[in-house]
């Protein structure tokens, strides 16, 4: 997968995980950021979890526990329908 | 929203935006998981109500009982006057598992917000990590109206009868026995997978549109009467612990008005469990109505 800094700040990664979670939540299972979660915990110090979601709470869940979680986004941006983050689990 | 049986029970995201300062209404938002949606940001002056501590008995497995409704709605300030206004996480399930189960203790003045959290947030309205305090109240509930809640028991009575329709809200999948319950949801899993004979497979997700607003009175009455069910009979729903089947409740008795509909709480993790039951895997062919 190819590498961005979108947000120059020279942290460029390629994504350990990839998560689409556009399809989240359309039958009784678990809440979209706990599989964002998990994906997280999984993490070594310096990989990346890659989130895509066409839907605006599950990016402000993301941003909003990336911040409480001290995991560093290092790529926001809307691709077609979804926002896609990159978080990193710092080194 | 008008042509809805009660559109009262419902309101806009813009309504509730421009009446976060009205003394009278008090915002709920109902989580199943607040760690993943209240805690991180929620609409100002609501308050959490989390399923699994304030609408559930902890220890049995139960929906709360009328003193825990007292305490809640007390806590959070609330009088049987006051105007309920609930959205929460999971597509506004819990919300609607909200909404019966106040229903049950008496509340009169509920209404759900359309297109709940999501739409919310969507729209880029005004969030907040702020935890609103309330003078408690002394909240005095009335006798639990039961009808509006179904048992295995009242289930197994109409089995098979023409006068009853079930509703099964769960996924094709579930409703097929191809699942049971998510890997991740160990305590909600089954013996056995399938259906309960005779119902009537209508997801919870088609009552819905893309942006989770509930879909105009007539979408929804041929829906439903696309599958025999037309509110002609009393209507039982059900899905795996009953939250998805509040959102199909929500839906039968307050937007197509259908005089007798009850929400079978227990669900699949009930009677997949149970002993003697009998269980249905084939989906039945259901002659539609034209015109």
């Amino acid at each position: 997968m190819e590498a961005h800094d979108p947000l120059g700040t020279g942290a460029v990664s390629v994504p350990s995980v990839v998560l689409n979670l556009g399809d989240a939540e359309q039958e009784c299972g678990d809440p979209a950021l706990a599989r964002v979660r998990r994906a997280y915990a999984d993490l070594a110090p310096g990989q990346t979890v890659e989130v895509r979601s066409p839907v605006a709470e599950h990016a402000f869940a993301v941003r909003a526990w990336s911040r409480r979680e001290g995991a560093e986004v290092i790529r926001d941006q809307r691709e077609g329908r979804d926002v896609v983050l990159r978080v990193r689990r710092p080194a | 929203m008008a042509d809805y049986a009660h559109p009262e029970a419902l309101v806009t995201t813009e309504w509730l935006q421009d009446h976060l300062n009205d003394d009278n209404v008090r915002v709920l938002e109902v989580d199943y998981d607040p760690s993943s949606a209240y805690e991180l940001g929620h609409i100002p002056g609501s308050a959490l109500i989390d399923w699994k501590r304030d609408i559930n008995d902890t220890v049995r497995r139960d929906i709360l009982s009328r003193e825990q409704f007292e305490a809640v709605l007390g806590r959070v300030g609330a009088t049987p006057a006051t105007t309920l206004v609930l959205y929460g996480d999971m597509r506004n399930w819990f919300a609607a598992f909200a909404f019966w189960t106040f229903t049950i203790y008496g509340h009169t003045d509920i209404r759900l917000l359309n297109g709940g959290r999501r739409k919310w947030f969507e729209e880029g309205r005004p969030t907040t990590e702020e935890v609103p305090s309330f003078t408690r109240t002394t909240y005095a509930a009335p006798e639990a109206d039961t009808s509006l809640r179904a048992f295995l028991p009242d289930v197994r009575k109409v089995l098979g009868r023409d006068d009853f329709n079930l509703v099964d809200v769960r996924s094709p999948a579930e409703f097929k026995g191809e699942i049971s319950a998510p890997a991740e949801y160990a305590n909600e899993g089954a013996q056995r997978a399938g259906h309960i004979p005779g119902a009537a497979n209508i997801p919870w997700a088609q009552a819905i549109r893309d942006d989770d607003t509930f879909k105009s009175v007539d979408e929804l009455r041929d829906l439903y009467a696309a599958q025999g069910v037309t509110g002609d009979t009393p209507v039982i729903t059900y899905c795996r612990i009953g939250e998805r089947s509040s959102h199909t409740w929500f839906v039968l008795r307050y937007l197509l008005g259908f005089p007798t509909v009850s929400n079978y709480d227990g669900s699949w993790s009930e009677w997949g469990n149970s002993v003697g039951v009998p269980v249905e895997k084939d989906v039945r062919e259901v002659a539609t109505v034209a015109g």
